[in-house]
């Protein structure tokens, strides 16, 4: 090996002229300014003297050569994982091919997320108290699917009611019985109100009982369970969600597994935090694969639709729709300023539909 | 070897549109053209035939999947070439990034070079240490040198390929080159002519 050291900091302005040689001729100044350089420089003189050929060096190394079986192999190989994939090959999607930025579809999806959430909202206001008298004929359907309610939510063989069951079971109900179902809980809620309200006599502002009593945190499980046993008893194994907590009654268990995720420390909310904080190319796979797994969830077993008819709370609902926005959102934006041609193509694929 | 083999565009652009129009066994020709000349540029990244075949069906499989983003009146090669290398890239990229320890030790151990008695010894020696370099610079440098020296891309085809303006392209490959012919010059000493 050669003592000499080749790599020469202020000889920078000189190997670029170098470099430059290789491929096109220098301006005539230029030529003239190298030359008296090199005369003088040793160690671009030795650059000099490989440059030209550190091209042709690098052509020599051939690739090993393929015969023809290994390439039928290999061609059997990828057309088999192209079958496979046929099915998830997306499609175009239909405000892309008429030329609607996705920016502007992720607006209306947010929209409509808060339009929903504000509808919702509406449906647990609660009516002054005079109006109570007119929710009391709705009492017997309330009873009844709370009935029902509670026998979907008794433990199963081995004591723990399955998440996935709970919405499986939630999906085999008509769009309209779920509504229905949302708007009796708001009715039952506003009767488990005003039954509070009649145990702590003297409160006669029943709108602000409620709402204390919806906002305020919730008290432990063992607390609720001493209220009211009969309904809030918690699955073996199970936790009560917001909603349960602030009905006293345990409810879809969708709401629960966003909770679960969001106390997740791989929950999707951390992962955006984290890419947020540190956006390295790993962080934002990750974030990516996680919303992608999400959102492919949610496409697969209809959860968004659960999530956004099956709660009465407007909270849990708005929750877990807002994060996935923003994510998507956020998401958006790398794909505008990112530079890793990789990324930004993972990117678009994920963020297409 | 220049890609974007155009003579193929037409008889790929027939099969692509019957993909598109649900029929993927039509993939099966434009694999066929393609795989050769892919595997080997691929194999020019990683140096290993392993790496070549998966990242080939990866690139593959993944221009499949995205077919409806393909601009069915420009070449496809070219088209799949900027995946492939963007995968190549990516993965050289994140290797690179674990294992510059192993990079380190590896370059201790290495064997010094032997008697270069005679030439095409010499020669092998010059190919390997080029590699070796090439290894050790960041994969967005080797990879302009890679496609311009061997895969014999213009300026404009590596800026579309990488995504880079064509300037970056230039001064990519003007600082490959300097850094092989310094590693060269180190190794070597100043480049006498090879005896015959």
């Amino acid at each position: 090996m050669s003592e000499q050291d080749f790599t020469r900091p202020e000889c920078a302005r000189w190997r670029e002229l170098l470099a430059q040689r290789v491929d096109q001729e220098l301006e005539p100044e230029q030529e003239r300014e190298l030359n008296q350089h090199l005369e003088g420089c040793l160690a671009c003189q030795g650059v000099a003297s490989w440059i030209g050929e550190v091209d042709g060096l690098a052509a020599m190394a051939t690739p090993e050569e393929i015969d023809e079986e290994t390439l039928q192999k290999l061609e059997g190989q990828i057309m088999a994982s192209v079958r496979r994939a046929a099915p998830r090959r997306p499609r175009r999607a239909v405000w892309r091919s008429v030329g609607i930025p996705t920016t502007a579809v992720a607006a209306v999806i947010a929209l409509l997320t808060w339009m929903q959430t504000e509808r919702n909202a509406e449906l647990l206001e609660p009516p002054a108290p005079a109006s109570l008298d007119r929710i009391e004929p709705r009492e017997p359907e309330a009873q009844s699917l709370r009935k029902n309610e509670v026998q979907s939510e008794e433990p199963t063989k081995d004591g723990i009611a399955s998440r996935d069951e709970g919405a499986a079971g939630a999906l085999n109900e008509p769009v309209a019985d779920v509504e229905a179902k949302s708007q009796s809980k708001s009715a039952e809620a506003f009767e488990e109100a005003r039954r509070q309200s009649e145990v702590a006599a003297g409160d006669s502002d029943l709108g602000q009982s409620f709402r204390e009593r919806a906002d305020t945190p919730a008290p432990p499980a063992r607390e609720i369970e001493a209220n009211t046993p009969e309904e809030a008893t918690p699955r073996p194994g199970g936790k009560l969600s917001d909603d349960a907590r602030a009905y006293g009654q345990p409810v879809a268990t969708v709401t629960t597994a966003a909770e679960e995720e969001q106390d997740s420390p791989m929950s999707l909310r951390s992962t955006l935090e984290l890419a947020e904080r540190e956006p390295s190319p790993d962080n934002l796979r990750r974030l990516l694969t996680l919303y992608d797994v999400r959102v492919s969830a949610t496409k697969r077993d209809g959860a968004g639709r659960l999530r956004v008819l099956s709660s009465p709370s407007p909270t849990s609902g708005e929750r877990a729709m807002s994060l996935e926005d923003s994510v998507r959102v956020y998401l958006l934006e790398v794909l505008r300023e990112t530079e890793d041609e990789e990324l930004r193509l993972e990117l678009e694929e994920a963020l297409r539909e | 070897m220049s890609a974007a083999p155009d003579e193929h565009h037409e008889a790929d652009v027939e099969c692509i549109r019957r993909v598109r129009g649900g029929d993927p066994d039509a993939y099966g020709p434009v694999v066929r053209r393609a795989l050769p000349q892919l595997r080997g540029l691929l194999w020019r990244f990683f140096k290993n035939a392993d790496d070549a075949d998966e990242f080939s069906q990866a690139a593959l499989v993944r221009a499949y999947e995205q077919l409806d983003r393909y601009d069915a009146t420009r070449p496809f090669y070219p088209w799949l070439r900027r995946i492939a290398v963007n995968l190549a890239l990516h993965e050289l990229e994140k290797r690179k990034r674990f294992a510059r320890g192993e990079e380190l030790e590896l370059s201790l151990e290495r064997e010094p070079a032997s008697d270069r008695s005679d030439a095409v010894t010499q020669e092998r020696e010059l190919v390997e240490q080029t590699d070796r370099e090439l290894d050790r610079m960041p994969p967005g440098w080797a990879a302009v040198f890679r496609l311009r020296c061997m895969e014999e891309m213009s300026y404009a085809e590596i800026a579309e390929c990488l995504s880079i303006p064509v300037g970056t392209v230039m001064s990519r490959l003007a600082r490959a080159r300097c850094r092989l012919a310094e590693a060269l010059a180190a190794e070597f000493g100043p480049r006498r002519k090879v005896s015959p």
